[in-house]
């Protein structure tokens, strides 16, 4: 019994295959898997490959799923899944070519899932079930294509003909080509219209989201900030989790804090350039374990734990921005530079520390010439809009509450970036015509109206704390809620100033994606493990677990019946011949054929007599000299000796005779 | 929570699941997983190009289902279904399909449509599934597998769809189908459904035709060893009531002298001529020995199969019995208090049998009322077969009452678990004999009517 009884059109498995490696630009590898596939279509020689083996073949196939799956997600996150869809078609050939190869050219149900097996082992019915791959590996090889295939617009057609290609096998046999063609024409040119209107659909409801793009972040380079300003399209985002902050105090514990990775004094180019370059090594203050980045330490301090991950064990940490003191067990080596950022190097990949911060003493902080600089092209620009506010007349305080109701009231938060044209720069054109930008822009702007006032500005980079997880009691920060902002020099202090209209973060938390939840269920199993492995000193334990996974998957590797599918090759034509049909070249399966081609096909199971009493009517075929044909046939067919009842010379020249006779009707 | 509602909702997703199934063909279900598969991967658009797959596969199906809407087929179909079932007897039937449209048509669908039954919660909770061994953790937490088989049960069958490969313009086929009945009682048919895929093959048109009839699925019966009832005529009274022949039913005696009062039509005239005084013809009253067959219906504390079982013990013993030159009387309780007699001229087997087919299990009254039926007859009985359902005081007080009476008794106890020999003596001391009760359990209900063959000797 099979389950799924649709053909397979002749080539459509070879042509998908191959689209796939070309898609990938992988074509050689798509052509070779093209050839073996098509090939066993052609090629007489069959390996004979039991249920058993058929499982064990399963079982690796979901083992190598799993494996490459945890591989690509743990590297790429999110996009892992795509890259494992992607990939898909040749992590499940060697499954889909035993399928090809196999005496039937079907797997056993009973392989496809150890629920089956036992139900197998109480339900025969079940066991004696087999499937068909093929079209369902068609089909997940043009979605795998699809992920992996530039944008171009040749995808959508020749995907149109893969797919049309399998429904001409399915097409009902009393229907008209033409019709079909028409049908399927109409189709492919409702499909095409219909993704133009889903990629415009896209655009409109990109602008209801909000997205971040993509950034190294732990490797911010803390003299030199390129920004996303002028990038057209849309930015990006990321849920990969990076940091993991309990906040110990109970009167703020929920409370957003901004995370300062660095700050920067001169914008230039579309960059933030901090212009003093000079770092500062900090030493450990080994029996306390803790690193002093400021003698001017409080009196009261809040403090916060924080877990996050640094590649190749280095990077510079996000840090509220009063800290005064870093805490930290093991050995690292810290620096940091004139603006207070702080790099971490020669730290294990899994970073947990403490930091301590809370508002210093009431004293001075510095100030340069170069944090009133405008870059010479918005110099009027920002003259204008100073003088349109009227902020060079009312105090620095004031200035910047008018500044923020400014941007509160024209202007919104977007990630998408229209066209600028030639005439105005991003910024101008941020700030003249779209009224519309992320972060970097309002921040930028910011500082630049602000120096334009006369009040010192610098351009600051980090992260925004604000996604509490009550369940586990603390705060998410992901890649997504990397942010910018402004520090202005208020009353011989650097205050924080963020322009960026403040739905940002929870527009961002709507558009959200779906496997959100999953993704960060995974991601806190993993940091669990992570830390336990890295973070806790190793005993023997340990070791034991780690060696008795890697037997158990040695030992299942070596379940894999390599030789024993070597063993078993037989020819497939050697079969055909041991079985010769008594009557098989009975000379009126002509007849047959000549009847089947003009009129309606004998069904399987169907016998003779009742196939040719059903068309007789339909087609009006004289039924009397056919049946005794047909009795003649069966002495030859059924009775084996033959017993000269039939003569065979006789017999044949009737049939040709019926044939000559019936050949033009 | 979950369990509110969950009746309605599997109601809902089974009709949704038949709806897909018949209306998509199997190329189509394939297309709907294309959309779904691509609809989860090309989500975001910007990422990759699934979504020009979903845009495509979307139109070929959003057309389809257009263009079988102007896929008219007409045809006319007739059913032939044999007169009775049995549980679990396989039945072949047939259906005559007519293509009454001028072209031809191929890849049918056949669907012989029954009148579907949904279960209850209440059936639900109590229903109690063999098959559940072999589902998933998932599946029997939720329990919809569990619900579909109840479901098909409630229904009495499920047929098969057929496919037909084509069907020339003004040609009729004739579809041989079959069906496992799974319930005995009516199985009510509602009409044939022929359905013709469109022109890309993914969705199908449906062509409807009541035709509305019901087959009646007789109870499961077993192998019963032939019982030696005794047949004493312990001073009946009266005859046969329900002689199908019209006049007294009676049996030649002898010849005596005439007196007043004769009916002319027994005078014997040649014995008259012979002797010269009227004689007439002495008549004798038949008596036919009288079985009761009582059926406990009474099922508070007992499962479905095991009142199912009893039915089919029931069903057995009926045609045992029958074959004697005997009457029969089944009584029983369902809603009231039922006597229905057989053999003998009165009715045939095929009657009880019926009956039995129908009768449903009594969840409301006491078992008093079929006490006092019983007593009530008792006068004319021979003896009795009782087949219940427990073996509590008040059967035990029947039973008792009608041995009391003389009346030979043999109790057979249908059980769902197997009671050691103890626990049997304990649950059937009567008077230190327990030669009359047999006690049969579900699942081996064949072997336990075996032993039966003991019986001849049982009566006492």
């Amino acid at each position: 019994m099979t389950l799924s009884r649709l053909p397979c059109p002749p080539g459509l498995m070879g042509a998908t295959v191959f689209y796939w490696g070309w898609q990938l630009k992988l074509w050689p590898i798509g052509l070779i898997c093209a050839i073996l596939l098509e090939a066993a279509n052609r090629v007489p020689w069959r390996i004979n490959i039991s249920e058993k083996q058929f499982i064990r073949l399963s079982d690796l196939t979901a083992v190598a799923i799993v494996v490459t799956g945890a591989v690509l997600f743990q590297n790429y996150s999110s996009d892992g899944l795509f890259y494992l869809v992607q990939w898909l078609p040749a992590v499940m050939f060697v499954i889909l070519a035993a399928q090809y190869y196999s005496e039937n050219q079907l797997i056993p149900l009973t392989a496809i899932a150890a629920t089956l097996r036992k139900r197998a082992r109480l339900d025969p019915s079940v066991a004696n079930k087999s499937i068909d791959l093929r079209l369902p590996y068609v089909f997940m090889t043009l979605i795998a294509a699809s992920v992996g295939a530039p944008r171009t617009q040749i995808f959508y057609y020749l995907s149109g003909i893969l797919i049309l290609w399998f429904l001409w096998g399915v097409k009902p046999r009393h229907r008209n080509p033409l019709v079909w063609l028409l049908f399927s024409g109409l189709a492919l040119s409702l499909g095409f219209v219909a993704h133009i209107g889903l990629n415009q659909l896209q655009g409109t409801v990109q602008e209801l989201t909000t997205h971040w793009f993509r950034a190294d972040w732990s490797h911010r380079n803390f003299n030199r900030n390129s920004t996303a300003i002028g990038y057209i399209g849309r930015l990006k985002m990321s849920e990969e989790i990076i940091m993991r902050i309990r906040n110990n105090d109970p009167a703020t514990f929920r409370a957003s804090t901004l995370l300062q990775q660095a700050e920067y004094n001169r914008y230039s180019g579309g960059s933030w350039h901090a212009d003093d370059r000079s770092i500062e090594s900090l030493s450990k203050q080994s029996e306390l374990n803790t690193w002093y980045l400021s003698d001017n330490i409080p009196a009261t301090g809040r403090q916060l734990n924080i877990s996050t991950y640094l590649r190749k064990g280095e990077g510079v940490l996000a840090l509220p921005r009063e800290s005064y003191a870093i805490n930290y067990e093991k050995s690292a080596d810290l620096n940091i530079n004139k603006y207070g950022s702080v790099r971490i190097e020669n730290a294990p990949n899994l970073l947990d520390f403490a930091v301590n911060y809370g508002v210093k003493h009431q004293q001075a902080e510095e100030t340069t010439d170069k944090d009133l600089e405008i870059p010479a092209v918005y110099t009027k620009l920002m003259a204008e809009v100073v003088n349109e506010l009227g902020l060079d007349k009312i105090t620095p305080i004031q200035a910047t509450q008018k500044l923020q109701n400014y941007f509160d009231e024209n202007y919104k938060y977007s990630l998408i970036q229209d066209q600028f044209g030639l005439v105005l720069s991003p910024l101008s054109h941020f700030l003249r015509k779209s009224r519309k930008g992320h972060c970097e822009y309002f921040a930028t702007a910011g500082a630049l109206i602000l120096r334009a006032a006369g009040i010192p500005t610098r351009y600051a980079s980090g992260f925004l704390m604000s996604e509490y997880d009550p369940e586990r009691k603390l705060f998410i920060v992901r890649q997504r809620h990397a942010h910018a902002w402004t520090l202005a020099y208020i009353g011989g202090h650097w205050v924080e100033l963020d322009y960026t209209p403040s739905t940002w973060a929870a527009l961002e938390a709507e558009s959200a994606p779906w496997w959100q939840d999953i993704y960060d269920m995974v991601s806190h199993l993993t940091h669990a493990t992570y830390q336990w492995w890295i973070a806790k000193p190793r005993n023997f334990m340990d070791y034991v677990l780690v060696i008795g996974l890697f037997l158990a998957t040695i030992y299942s590797l070596k379940r894999i019946p390599f030789k024993e599918i070597k063993l078993q090759w037989h020819q497939k034509t050697e079969n055909k011949k041991s079985t010769v049909i008594p009557g098989s070249d009975s000379p009126f399966y002509k007849i047959i054929k000549h009847l089947e081609h003009n009129t309606s096909p004998k069904e399987p199971g169907e016998s003779i007599k009742v196939w040719l009493l059903r068309i007789s009517n339909s087609y009006h075929i004289e039924m009397v000299e056919l049946q005794q044909l047909v009795d003649q046939h069966y002495q030859i067919r059924f009775n084996a000796r033959n017993n000269g009842v039939v003569e065979r010379d006789s017999f044949s020249r009737n049939v040709e005779s019926w044939l000559k006779m019936h050949a033009q009707s | 929570m979950f369990r509110q509602g969950r009746v309605r909702n599997f109601e809902r997703v089974s009709r949704v699941s038949r709806w897909f199934r018949r209306r998509f063909t199997p190329a189509g279900r394939l297309v709907l997983a294309v959309i779904i598969a691509s609809g989860v991967i090309g989500v975001d658009i910007s990422r990759n190009l699934s979504y020009q797959i979903f845009s495509l596969s979307v139109s070929l199906i959003g057309l389809a289902v257009i263009f079988a809407a102007f896929n008219r087929c007409k045809f006319s179909c007739t059913r032939t279904l044999p007169p009775i079932a049995t549980v679990g007897e396989p039945i072949h039937y047939h259906i005559n399909i007519s293509n009454t449209a001028s072209k031809l048509q191929s890849d049918l669908l056949i669907v012989d449509q029954l009148e579907l039954q949904s279960p209850t919660e209440q059936e639900l909770h109590q229903f109690r599934d063999p098959q559940s061994v072999q589902e998933n953790r998932f599946d029997r937490i939720v329990g919809f597998p569990r619900w579909d088989r109840l479901a098909k049960i409630k229904t009495g069958a499920e047929v098969p769809t057929q496919r037909l490969s084509e069907v020339s313009a003004n040609e009729t086929v004739k579809l041989q189908l079959s069906l496992t009945p799974l319930r005995r009682g009516y199985i009510r048919f509602q009409g044939v459904n022929v359905g013709c895929p469109d022109i890309s093959g993914i969705f199908r048109s449906f062509y409807r035709q009541t035709i509305k009839e019901a087959l009646l699925v007789l109870p499961k019966r077993y192998p019963v060893p032939y019982i030696q009832l005794p047949g004493q005529r312990q001073h009946h009274q009266g005859g046969v009531s329900l002689s199908s022949s019209v006049g007294e039913a009676a049996e030649f005696h002898g010849l005596r002298d005439y007196r007043p009062g004769d009916p002319l039509r027994h005078v014997h005239w040649r014995s008259w001529a012979r002797t010269g005084k009227p004689v007439v013809k002495k008549y004798e009253d038949e008596y036919f020995v009288r079985h009761a067959l009582i059926l406990d219906t009474y099922g508070q504390s007992t499962s479905k199969p095991q009142f199912e079982e009893a039915v089919s013990v029931a069903a057995s013993l009926v045609l045992n019995v029958a074959d004697q030159e005997s009457l029969l009387d089944l009584m029983f309780v369902d809603r009231r208090a039922y006597r229905f007699t057989t053999g003998r001229h009165t009715a045939d087997v095929q009657y009880l049998l019926e009956i039995l087919a129908c009768v449903n299990p009594e969840y409301h009254q006491s078992f008093e009322p079929l006490a006092q039926l019983v007593r009530h007859h008792s006068g004319q009985l021979s003896s009795a077969i009782c087949v219940l359902l427990q073996w509590d005081e008040s059967r035990k007080t029947l039973v008792n009452a009608l041995r009391v009476l003389g009346i030979n008794v043999v109790v057979i106890i249908v059980t769902e678990t197997a009671h050691t020999k103890t626990e049997k003596d304990e649950l059937g001391s009567m008077d230190g004999q327990q030669q009359f009760i047999h006690w049969v359990q579900v699942g081996n209900i064949e072997q336990g009517l075996a032993r039966l063959a003991h019986v001849q000797g049982g009566f006492s």
